[in-house]
């Protein structure tokens, strides 16, 4: 209790180097505070959007299709109305869709571009994806209709409206060519860069009719109705219907989970580093203290502090500047990730420049208690470290010399 | 490559009857002037984009029937050593570059040859137009023929083509492809033919799309020969990979 008390108080005493040893700590950990954030709201974001628009809770697909990086109809199945049927009514799933999905060329006037056609059920896509709620522009698709929807950055680069009339080529199943004239009806913006710059979606009907396979499909997407459960309802369908390959959404976004955790790892060392720096000032610090207070560490130990006591004195100052820097780096880096996560920020400098998380336009933070407590926790224990050296200085001086010379 | 230069004959083999004249006869007189055992060629090839850019490529290829076809790029610089390998159905590239060899099969086969109007399937189809289309005689004047072929299934890229015959040279002049729905997707135009002895050969053909405003490539036939002597180890992918 002593030594808690002394400490304390020695930290009042040379109020100015606290305050500014504090602060240095405060700024490395508040910016890790602050990216840790930018980098949770990205991965939550990012997860969000491959969930909404890409993979849902997991797929089914024919065995070589999750490999096929053309997009190809070489994996497509038939009997795909029965299979979703058959999909709904296992335990766990709150709705199954099926798509049909190849490669294509769009063509207007002098512009040609490939992109991805996807086919799309009416009936039952928005209660999996929510690619028919991101309409920023004309309408949606009509069952029975021979509209079609488009990425907003594919309406963007073929200059087109909605209203505006296009050729799709494509190469049906049995490998005939089909170029087929439809109308623009609508543009989405789904935040995802790999569906806006890509994807054009038809209604089903007319993807079947167009690639020549009626009751077909190229994947099977379902959502489940309790999110930690999707390993186990994947191997469930696994079990259930075998022709198939059931992938979660974890697996299917495996390549950009590994980036996303090489990126914190990268975006953590960076901080670290800095932290650290912050860290080496802070050990400085103690080490001027120590001299500073040579004759006091004598007369401590005068009065009968072991060397031990004396270590940890010093050690429970370094840790309180820790806990000090720590607090308010919480403080603030809470603020501003709390801030972020609220408004967000604007991605527009970046224009169509891929930055590696399938998010555009906005980019919002996201507070996470794990997160704030890890830096905070961090800070102490580099804050600890730091004045150890220091502290086992002071501990080791001779009372003598300290007392007569004011050295150690 | 030869595959190019007489894909468009070659859908004369199966005919039925024009007036005065049968399929096979037409077949006869079209095979005089474009079949041959070897040959070995210098080409151009212009593709043209809609922007106005440009892409020259030449090439020299050896040929053995129409089953075997060894084909360099010599120009533009970057492409330089580019090699293609056709035997029997099967197309491989070799890239100097990376000293890599890549056998275009499966979707890839689909793509254009350096990003022009022929694909990869136009060089290595070796079924004969027989086997996959029905054929009728659209029109017949006195100078030409346009017989109409549809597909007797699915599998084939093109269900429906028109190909005019200029009955004086007995050479196809001009073909049209068409996509499901008989929608027309490009077209070819024989622009020269020139005499090799008594056989007439097209020498320059330009392939147009008509989906894209201003996409065309055009096919230069600038040397020829005839009958050369191939060594019979020329269309291997030793050949291929072989290092200058």
């Amino acid at each position: 209790m002593t030594l808690l008390r002394l400490s304390l108080r020695n930290l009042t005493r040379h109020k100015r180097r606290t305050i500014f040893t504090s602060l240095t700590l405060c700024i490395g950990l508040s910016m890790l505070i602050v990216s840790m954030g930018f980098l949770d709201g990205a991965d939550r974001q990012s997860f969000d959007n491959l969930i909404y628009y890409q993979t849902a809770h997991g797929k089914a697909m024919m065995e070589g299709a999750f490999e096929d990086e053309f997009v190809s109809l070489d994996y497509a199945f038939q009997d795909a109305d029965k299979i979703v049927e058959n999909v709904r009514i296992q335990s766990g799933i709150l709705a199954a869709t099926a798509r049909l999905r190849s490669n294509g060329m769009l063509i207007s006037g002098t512009q040609e571009i490939p992109v991805i056609v996807e086919g799309i059920d009416l009936e039952f896509d928005s209660g999996v994806f929510k690619t028919l709620d991101a309409i920023v522009a004309g309408e949606t698709l009509e069952p029975g209709t021979s509209g079609a929807l488009m990425g907003e950055m594919l309406a963007r680069d073929m200059e087109m409206q909605p209203g505006d009339i296009f050729t799709l080529l494509v190469r049906s199943a049995p490998g005939a060519l089909n170029p087929i004239q439809l109308k623009l009806d609508g543009i989405v913006a789904t935040g995802n860069p790999a569906i806006d710059r890509m994807n054009v979606f038809l209604p089903l009907h007319l993807a079947r009719e167009m690639f020549i396979l009626p009751d077909g499909a190229t994947e099977i997407a379902y959502k489940v109705n309790n999110e930690k459960k999707v390993p186990e309802i994947t191997e469930q369908l696994q079990d259930e219907l075998p022709a198939l390959n059931w992938y979660t959404w974890r697996e299917l976004s495996a390549d950009f989970i590994g980036f996303a955790d090489l990126k914190r790892i990268g975006s953590g060392i960076m901080l670290s580093i800095f932290v650290i720096m912050a860290a080496v000032g802070i050990g400085n610090t103690m080490i001027m203290a120590i001299h500073e207070r040579a004759r006091e560490i004598g007369t401590l130990r005068a009065l009968g502090f072991t060397p031990s006591s004396i270590n940890k004195l010093f050690l429970l100052e370094g840790a309180y500047i820790g806990i000090i820097g720590g607090f308010i780096a919480v403080i603030l880096g809470s603020i501003v990730v709390l801030l972020f996560q609220k408004y967000g920020m604007s991605l527009e400098q970046y224009g169509d420049m891929d930055i590696g998380y399938p998010i555009r336009d906005r980019l919002y933070a996201f507070w996470t208690l794990k997160s704030v407590l890890g830096a905070f926790i961090f800070g102490i224990l580099l804050s600890l470290i730091a004045s150890y050296g220091a502290a086992r200085r002071a501990a080791r001086g001779q009372v003598v010399r300290a007392l007569r010379e004011g050295m150690l | 490559m030869k595959r190019i230069v007489i894909l468009i004959t070659l859908t004369l083999c199966f005919l039925t009857e024009s007036q005065g004249q049968t399929a096979k006869e037409w077949l006869d007189r079209i095979d005089a002037n474009m079949a041959f055992m070897t040959a070995e060629f210098t080409a151009k090839m212009t593709v043209h984009h809609p922007n106005g850019q440009e892409r020259m490529f030449r090439f020299v290829s050896k040929v053995r029937e129409d089953k075997f076809a060894l084909m360099e790029f010599v120009d533009p610089p970057r492409e330089r050593g580019t090699r293609y390998l056709k035997r029997e159905g099967n197309l491989w590239i070799y890239f100097p570059r990376q000293d890599r060899t890549l056998q275009i099969q499966g979707h890839m086969l689909r793509e254009g040859v350096q990003g022009g109007d022929f694909s990869y399937e136009d060089l290595t189809e070796s079924r004969e137009l027989e086997e996959m289309y029905n054929a009728s005689i659209e029109s017949e004047t006195d100078t030409t023929l346009i017989i109409f072929l549809e597909a007797k299934d699915m599998t084939v890229s093109y269900p429906f083509q028109l190909i005019t015959i200029d009955k004086v040279s007995s050479l196809p002049v001009q073909q049209l492809y068409s996509g499901i729905g008989n929608t027309p997707i490009k077209e070819m135009i024989v622009l020269e033919t020139l005499n090799f002895g008594k056989r007439k050969f097209p020498t320059k053909m330009e392939i147009r799309s008509l989906l894209v405003d201003g996409k065309w490539t055009k096919l230069e036939f600038e040397a020829i020969e005839f009958g050369v002597e191939l060594p019979p180890d020329i269309f291997t992918k030793e050949s291929l990979e072989k290092k200058h």
